[in-house]
């Protein structure tokens, strides 16, 4: 096996007129990794997997897929990928099983695949039905059907979760592991957070189509110390901060206050507040969830919509 | 090769369901038996005066409106067919799946290919099953002036199913499509009755746009020498200009090249398109 990326983009660009949907994306994607493209609404996510996939043109830079950069080697490529894109696209009068016949004429794949396929994904007394007649998580059972057809090495899945009931996303996690332990390498963008944490050994935080931050889970989640306090006043907890030389951030959760320190001593935090007369009812070492990550890098994007609520 | 065969299965996957494709085609042969029908009832019952109906007179009989609109039909088959599949985004899959581009647009071609053929070879059936139906004496295939009518028949099915194959590769909705063609209809015939009143030196060219062509192509006036005589001997009663045979190297040439010019836009535009 060698080192090449499965993926490798390199300033990967796409503008739509004013609108930078995709910026100057440069990241690896290594074999084995499942890799999570993560970021908000409108971030670029689909339109990245869509210039990996060929369907859109990007404005500047390029990509590698197994080391090939040209058109030609791009097309060989996708031969090994197994990929579907935001909302399943199937032909709507044909049944799931003549979508999949299509796909796998495509693919080059006989037919007895089509009915393993439809197996895994539970679709298996339903393929002779026309897709209209599909529920959204019946779509998104066929599309991962498709994108299993080929045994592909790499599988690209925009929102695999999107529509699926918890059976479904349980259902999805585990074939994504199944795929993940028979060595295939995944890429797959979700605003699911929680799901993706227990499955990425990657991730890459997009906002407004730049890359923010990329690494292992555990890099992106656990750079700093924090603890979680909760007081009477946030206020005065708030204003107090300010003149502690150990912090460095303040955030306001649902759960408390969580305070970035620049050193691990918890201790010396409490000493500080209670001189002040404040009397934390709770007082821990917080672990920093992908989310909380999310949230920091992606702040003010979701800002109008809570100002439109209140 | 192999990649050809991966194409014509995958066309006849999807068209084998569309009812789109099966009405227009069954309109279409509807229509041309019943106008073959009142003929070869009258050619059982003894026959009428006129050339007999038989090959290869037959041709000029079984050519005629309405069957000469096949073009019109076959517009919209393509119209009907290929439009709403742009707008599914499954061609985007298809790329995904792996099929390149160019492939995806040369299918369509093969599919296109393959209606113009149904749609010409459904009146010669017609034709030729009359025929043998009718106890009238049978001569060769076709002649000389027939062999003209049916090319023209053939060459304004190209131009309209290319026509068709634009509109559906541009617009990708196929109501919207079909509504630029019957626009597009009405524009032409007022700009070519009212510019010759302006400027009368232009009607020449102005019968070299799409639906003028149609008629020069279709009209059997412009293939039997002895339909031209008869319709100028009126022309010439009610004091209008004669017609001619139209150039038919200019004709030929024109029709190819508008074919040329709409396959082609359709496939660059397809090809520089995010699908
Ligand atoms: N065809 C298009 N024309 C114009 N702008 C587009 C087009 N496709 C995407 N965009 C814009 O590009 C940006 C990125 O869109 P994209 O669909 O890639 O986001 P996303 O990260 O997939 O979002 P979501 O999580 O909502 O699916 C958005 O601002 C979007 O409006
Ligand atoms: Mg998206």
């Amino acid at each position: 096996m060698s080192d090449t990326p499965v993926i490798q983009t390199f300033e990967l660009s796409k503008r739509f007129r004013e609108v930078r949907a995709v910026d100057r994306v440069s990241i690896a994607v290594k074999r084995g990794q499942v890799f999570g493209f993560l970021g908000p609404n409108g971030s670029g996510k689909t339109t990245t997997i869509g210039m990996l996939m060929g369907i859109i043109t990007p404005t500047a830079g390029s990509f590698a897929l197994f080391g090939a950069s040209d058109p030609k080697g791009h097309l060989a490529a996708r031969a090994r990928v197994g990929a579907t894109l935001e909302t399943p696209n199937f032909y709507p009068y044909m049944s799931g099983r003549d979508n999949l016949r299509v796909a796998a004429t495509i693919k080059g794949v006989g037919n007895d695949r089509i009915d393993e396929c439809l197996e895994i994904v539970g679709l298996a007394g339903r393929g002779r039905h026309r897709f209209r007649t599909y529920s959204l998580g019946m779509k998104q059972r066929l599309a991962l059907a498709a994108t299993m057809l080929n045994d592909p090495e790499l599988v690209i899945l925009d929102e695999p979760a999107n529509g699926l009931d918890p059976q479904g996303m349980k259902e999805v996690r585990d074939i994504i592991r199944i795929l993940a332990d028979r060595g295939k390498t995944i890429f797959l963008s979700s605003h699911l957070l929680w799901e993706v944490e227990r499955m990425c050994t990657h991730v890459a935080i997009v906002r407004k189509g730049q890359v923010m931050k990329v690494g292992t889970v555990a890099e992106i989640v656990s750079e700093q110390v924090r603890a979680l306090v909760r007081v009477e006043d946030a206020g005065a907890l708030e204003a107090a901060l300010a003149d502690y030389p150990d912090a460095t951030g303040v955030q306001t959760t649902d759960e408390g206050t969580v305070i970035s320190l620049r050193s691990d001593d918890l201790a010396g935090l409490n000493r500080y507040l209670a001189a002040r007369g404040i009397y934390a009812s709770h007082l821990s070492r917080h672990q920093q969830t992908l989310e909380d990550a999310f949230i920091e890098l992606t702040r003010g994007d979701y800002g109008s919509m809570t100002e439109i609520a209140s | 090769m192999k990649r050809l065969g991966t194409l014509l299965r995958i066309e006849f996957i999807k068209a084998r369901k569309r009812p789109a494709l099966w009405l227009t085609l069954g309109v279409f042969i509807f229509f041309t038996v019943v106008t073959v029908l009142p003929n070869l009832v009258r050619a059982l019952e003894g026959g009428g005066p006129g050339p007999p109906f038989a090959l290869p007179w037959i041709w000029r009989a079984v050519l005629q409106p309405p069957i000469n609109m096949g073009p019109f039909f076959l517009a919209a088959a393509m119209i009907l067919l290929f439009a709403p599949e742009f707008g599914w985004k499954t061609a985007g899959q298809n790329v995904i799946d792996g099929l390149a581009k160019e492939h995806l647009f040369f299918g369509k071609l093969i599919t296109f290919a393959l209606l113009l053929a149904a749609f010409f070879i459904v009146p010669i059936v017609t034709g030729v099953a009359a025929s043998i139906i009718s106890p009238e004496p049978t001569g060769t295939f076709a002649r000389g002036a027939e062999l003209n009518h049916m090319f023209g028949y053939a060459l304004a099915l190209s131009l309209w199913g290319s026509i068709g194959f634009l509109l559906a590769a541009t617009i990708r909705a196929s109501g919207g499509a079909l509504g630029i063609m019957f626009l597009y209809f009405l524009v032409e015939n007022m700009v070519t009755s009212i510019v010759p009143v302006w400027n009368p030196a232009l009607e020449r060219h102005l019968n070299f746009l799409p639906t003028q062509l149609f008629d020069t192509l279709t009209r059997t006036e412009f293939h039997y020498p002895d339909a031209l005589a008869r319709a100028n001997e009126q022309r010439a009663a009610m004091g209008q200009p004669l017609l001619d045979f139209p150039d038919h190297g200019a004709v030929v040439a024109s029709v190819l090249g508008f074919v040329a010019l709409f396959v082609g836009v359709s496939f660059v535009t397809m090809r520089k398109r995010d699908l």
